[in-house]
């Protein structure tokens, strides 16, 4: 009797298998050119936290202020090979800095750089549930821009956003809680909006672009309050807000006031919240939705290594960086040999097949995606001979024992953390493996002098090298707790060059001044550059022209659905 | 003269004749002899991980039974079999030891409360409660999360110090009756000192119970182990034990049951063996001593 | 010793149990080593911001003060804010806690309605094959961790045979709650059968029950209205025990079903040190514990005179 219920349980462990091996059963009409219609549904394991601009955050709630929220300018969609570029949206240009000379409020003098912004014609917000006495379509003005910019350095507001903008003159008067206007950011004509810098700042431009930089009315803010804004929103960007339900789902309509109406072609987006990811997986299956993506392992791996789903699998970096940093006061890290060392005898490879598809080695800290991005940057092979003969040189021949800090509990990053511990082995470094849970790891890893080797990720603020240079290896970035810089590094002659490009000008120059540090600092090995994360997404084969943002992820600005969709 | 909690001849002609203990006992023995000699057979290094085909795809994803892995490969490549192995030690030892923390400390308590009562006993009973009141599981993620390092070592502690108040209550209820003993009352009245009565009457019929809550404490530890492994707070890598192969094959379940299924099955046995072997012992000390 | 004077002694003896949670709990969660203000002002947050939270979050004070702060606080049932959420904790547990309750009760009756019957019948067949095979079964629910059993539950009933989602759904409430429910329900199961058919044998051995059967009673009735009444009362308590530790954390079954009750949350706090919502639910579940012990106790008290002697 257990025989024949053992054999029914694989024969049911079989029979689940072979569902998606036959590929997707429903298949698109055959249009071969966009076609108004549909609506596109998809699920987020989790919720909104607020769809205020200058509060919003954490990834779902940046999705939907995405639906709902041009900007000045914005990042074009495109896929991971080419880099982002910057597009202008509620502004007709993407300006360049010019040089000025203007009075402060005080009556001084003051050398500025001016970026002046010319806004659309005709550009509107979309309100379904005005307050009263406001209509439902109203223009969008300059001033809103400001307002939106000034909430965010706002004290009061606690927005994250609030160092972002401090380069902005009068800014860091206002986060000091002194005065309540920013004097650089002003009008200056009724479709003209003009910034002020001290000094220029490229990454400005990338900032502007982000959704806390969306322009808001100030009617709206004091109506609402900082906490109704959700439930309030008012739409600038493609589609509206519809409905609601907190925790659920939030539902969105194309907005017919829109400036760039006629290339969207959805009629709406259904997203579903809090939805697990197992069971989000469940109901793509079912044709409920029209993407998926954050699939578990499993359902990855069933999907993945099935040759008829291929052609619906997007697979594209996110613009980060996974490894380890060393922290170049502790010995024996303060040896630039013992780092190559270490770089030499980690098998990327290996970390890749670990990965179920979802990374992507790298050589240094930019990924593809990312502008500067340098395909013949020169990183360390697998030479675990090269790395002996290091260390050896070094004065460690006999090897070493030292902790390795991972994050935990986390089964993906404990298999590559087995992975390099018997890379490591093999060259005589015993590593001893320490699981901490992630608060408690990030502030170890982030402190001076606590942990030796450990996990280290970044993820982009904004798709801009400086982001991940400058705060990850410019040495004013150090500290002794809280260090952005967590790896302790200075270098003298990379800050010269990060430092010069963050005031250049000439974009193709900047970017060059980038790479040239990037090789020093992947030559100094401060740390283990292992791999960028890959996306896997899975789409039905009547959605069309989807591809992932880098930036937005899941955009569907210009996604059509090739409808009637029908059995195949 | 009849006295509960010493294993004497007829205690072991009980045991002898009670076919499920002999059952847990057999198991028990299988399991320790895995435990000392397994790893001795296993036919890779459990912490070896394998990259080509047979072990993993190009996708990462573990291969089944095959000549090279009699039972397959797990989610980092390596060999089933030879985890399974090597985890029986590992899970043994944690059981065995956490066992004997709590058994050490739950003794002494015990041992104390009962045979000096009132106020003693009131304040330790007291504490017992208050420990106790915490839930446990709780209790124990809480510290096991706190922990800066992470160890083998640290597991028993943990465990250890937060489990042993079953065996302090038991005991002290234990040393309550006995000191109720007309023996015991006896060598009271004639003077012998606390120390003497504790030495030669109580601990020898304290050791019964002490032994079955052993046994039934080296189940529950095993438990709570896997538990804790299962949460990823347990035995910290690459450690191999049955908690711990529970928890790295979660993930994936539904593609390969067979790496909850083994580690799954090797707990549930050895953990029946040892309940078995303990209601068996306590059958066996003391027949009347029904707790269900 | 009367019964109000016994009442009073464990209630006393319930407060200061409580205090003592309260207070290793207060310095388990606010001796943990990170730095909160990270997690919740986002990565680059300006040194006003900062110290404004510290000050908010009471943190830039010494430790008795931050105790004392805690309980006053506490006196008002302000359980403080959720660092991840960002919501009052009490918000958080008083959501969440109807959730567990439902899984507990599903649990406590599945328990009752199962193992009792099952108790019941071994002992009536004993020593024969329903005995042997509802024994061993007992043994192996209760040697099976619960996440196993949970694993293989949802892989037949869940994944194969889809009978119940997998994991909580909106909309699908009840049928998420039966495979929980059975999971948590299978130690309890294995227990009460066990316990059951132990007592049920012993009373049914007893002098009383062979003269009702020798007076003529039929075998059923006298089973029904005397071994039965006498094999319940320590399951009564059993259930009351029961409900308390579950309720004071069916952590492992929810973390697996994803249920959303107060053990996935105390979970997750954990593991984002999110201090006071650890803080919240340790001090919850204890204090269901607490409760429910001391009404076990002084129901059993009520029952059984003996014991207010002790």
């Amino acid at each position: 009797m257990a025989r024949r219920a053992l054999a029914l349980l694989l024969v049911l462990a079989g029979c689940r298998g072979k569902e998606l091996a036959k590929g997707p059963a429903w298949v698109g009409a055959g249009a071969q050119t966009p076609t108004r219609g549909g609506t596109l549904h998809f699920s987020v394991v989790d919720g909104i936290k607020s769809l205020d601009p200058a509060i919003a955050y954490d990834e779902f709630s940046i999705y939907a202020l995405h639906y709902v929220g041009d900007t000045l300018i914005g990042y074009g969609a495109t896929m991971s090979a080419d880099p982002v570029q910057l597009i202008p949206q509620l502004a007709t240009n993407v300006p360049t800095p010019e040089r000025r000379e203007v009075t402060d409020p005080e009556g001084k003098p003051a050398p500025v750089y001016a970026y002046v912004f010319h806004l659309r014609d005709g550009i509107t917000y979309y309100d379904p549930s005005p307050p009263p006495g406001l209509e439902k379509v109203r223009p969008i003005e300059p001033a809103h821009f400001k307002y939106a910019i000034e909430r965010c350095l706002d004290p009061d507001t606690s927005s994250p956003a609030q160092g972002f903008f401090e380069a902005i003159a009068g800014a860091p008067e206002m986060i000091a809680g002194k005065t309540k206007q920013a004097w650089g950011l002003q009008v200056t004509g009724p479709r003209e909006l003009t910034i002020l810098l001290y000094k220029p700042d490229p990454t400005l431009l990338y900032k502007l672009a982000m959704k806390f930089a969306m322009p808001i009315e100030p009617a709206v803010v004091e109506k609402y309050g900082l906490d109704g804004l959700t439930a309030h929103a008012v739409s600038s960007g493609p589609f509206y807000v519809k409905s609601y339900d907190r925790d659920v789902r939030i539902t969105f309509a194309r907005n017919p006031a829109y400036w760039d109406k006629d290339t969207v072609y959805l009629d709406g987006i259904d997203m579903q919240l809090m939805v697990e990811r197992q069971v989000g997986f469940m109901k793509f299956r079912a044709r409920e939705t029209e993407v998926i993506d954050r699939m578990t392992v499993q359902d990855l791996l069933a999907i993945g290594e099935e040759p008829a789903w291929q052609p619906y699998l997007i697979k594209d970096q996110t613009i980060d960086v996974y490894g380890e940093r060393f922290d170049v006061t502790m010995k024996p890290f303060d040896d630039k040999r013992v780092r190559q060392a270490f770089n030499y005898a980690i098998n990327r490879d290996h970390l890749a097949q670990l990965g179920y598809g979802t990374m992507l080695p790298a050589k240094g800290p930019l990924p593809p995606g990312m502008p500067g991005y340098n395909p013949n940057l020169r990183g360390y092979a697998y030479d675990p001979d090269k790395a002996k003969a290091l260390l050896t040189e070094a004065g460690y021949g006999d090897g070493f024992a030292m902790d390795y800090y991972i994050t935990g509990p986390d089964e993906k990053v404990e298999k590559i953390a087995l992975s390099v511990q018997a890379d490591m082995a093999r060259v005589g470094v015993r590593l001893k493996i320490k699981r901490l849970t992630f608060p408690v790891h990030l502030a170890a890893r982030m402190a001076q002098g606590k942990v030796p080797f450990g996990l280290d990720s970044w993820v982009q603020d904004f798709p801009d090298p400086s982001n991940f240079l400058e705060f990850l290896f410019h040495s004013k970035y150090r500290a002794p707790v809280n260090s952005v810089n967590s790896s302790q590094y200075s270098n003298p002659e990379v800050d010269k060059l990060l430092d010069e490009a963050a005031i250049e000008l000439d974009p193709d120059q900047r970017l060059a001044k980038y790479q040239l540090a990037e090789q020093m600092i992947v030559d100094d090995a401060p740390w283990v550059f292992e791999y960028h994360s890959v996306r896997v997404e899975a789409r039905q084969p009547w959605v069309m022209d989807y591809k992932m943002h880098p930036v937005w992820i899941r955009d569907f600005r210009n996604v059509w659905l090739d409808l009637p969709a029908r059995p195949r | 003269m009849y006295t509960p909690g010493v294993f004497d001849r007829r205690a072991l002609q009980r045991f002898k004749r009670n076919k499920p203990a002999l059952v847990g006992a057999v198991i028990v023995g299988v399991v320790l002899m895995v435990a000392l000699f397994g790893p001795l057979v296993a036919p890779h290094d459990p912490n070896e991980m394998h990259f080509g085909p047979s072990a993993l795809s190009a996708l990462g994803k573990p291969q089944g039974p095959s000549a090279d892995f009699p039972l397959g490969t797990d989610a980092a490549g390596r060999c089933v079999l030879s985890r399974l192995l090597y985890g029986a030690r590992v899970s043994l030892a944690v059981g065995v030891f956490a066992t004997a923390m709590a058994v050490g400390i739950g003794l002494l308590i015990g041992l104390v409360a009962g045979y000096f009562r009132k106020r003693t006993d009131s304040l330790l009973m007291g504490f017992t409660d208050m420990v106790l009141a915490f839930p446990f599981l709780l209790l124990v993620i809480t510290v096991a999360s706190m922990r800066e390092s992470s160890g083998l070592v640290d597991v028993f502690i943990v465990l250890g110090i937060t489990g042993w108040t079953t065996m302090a209550r038991v005991i002290r209820g234990k040393v309550l009756s006995i000191r109720e003993m007309e023996y015991v009352q006896a060598a009271r009245a004639v003077g012998a000192g606390d120390a003497r009565i504790l030495g030669r009457h109580v601990l020898p019929n304290v050791i019964g119970p002490t032994i079955v809550l052993g046994s039934i404490g080296i189940a529950n530890f095993i438990l709570s182990e896997a538990v804790l492994s299962y949460l990823g707070l347990g035995v910290p890598p690459p450690h191999a034990s049955w908690g711990a192969m529970l928890y790295e094959g979660q993930s994936l379940y539904t593609l390969a049951p067979r790496l909850i299924l083994i580690p799954g099955l090797a707990i549930v046995i050895t953990v029946s063996g040892f309940n078995l072997l303990g209601e068996g012992l306590r059958d066996a000390f003391d027949p009347k001593d029904k707790r269900g | 010793m009367k019964l109000l004077q016994f009442f009073a002694r464990r209630l006393g003896r319930a407060l200061i149990t409580l205090w003592f949670v309260i207070t290793v709990a207060f310095l388990l969660a606010y001796a943990l080593p990170a730095d909160p203000t990270k997690v919740l002002l986002g990565p680059h947050p300006s040194p006003q911001q900062i110290a404004k939270l510290r000050h908010q979050l009471c943190l830039d004070r010494p430790l008795t003060v931050q105790y004392g702060c805690f309980v006053g606080r506490l006196a008002k049932l302000d359980l403080g804010k959720s660092f991840n959420a960002k919501e009052p904790v009490s918000t958080i547990i008083a959501r969440r806690v109807g959730k567990t309750a439902m899984l507990a009760l599903a649990a406590v009756f599945l328990m009752v309605l199962i193992g009792v019957p099952l108790g019941v019948w071994a002992a009536l067949r004993r020593n024969r094959l329903p005995d042997a095979a509802i024994t061993t079964g007992g043994l192996i629910g209760m040697s099976t961790p619960t996440f196993f059993g949970g694993l293989l539950l949802l892989y037949i009933f869940g994944f194969q045979l889809e009978w119940f989602p997998i994991g909580y759904q909106k909309g699908r409430e009840l049928a998420s709650l039966v495979l929980p429910a059975f999971t948590m329900a299978i130690t309890g199961i294995a227990a009460y059968s066990r316990m059951v058919r132990g007592e049920m044998i012993e009373v049914m051995q007893e002098d009383y029950i062979r003269t009702a059967q020798a007076k003529g009673l039929s075998r059923s009735s006298v089973i029904l209205k005397h071994a039965l009444r006498n094999a319940l009362t320590p399951v009564v308590t059993m259930i009351g025990l029961d409900l308390g530790v579950l309720l004071g954390g069916a952590i492992i079954t929810e973390y697996l079903f994803q249920w959303p009750g107060l053990g996935r949350e105390a979970v997750k706090s954990i593991i984002t040190l999110d201090r006071p919502l650890i803080l919240g639910t340790v001090l919850v579940a204890s204090a269901f514990i607490v409760i429910m012990n001391l009404l076990v106790d002084v129901m059993y008290a009520l029952l059984d005179p003996r014991v207010r002697l002790e």
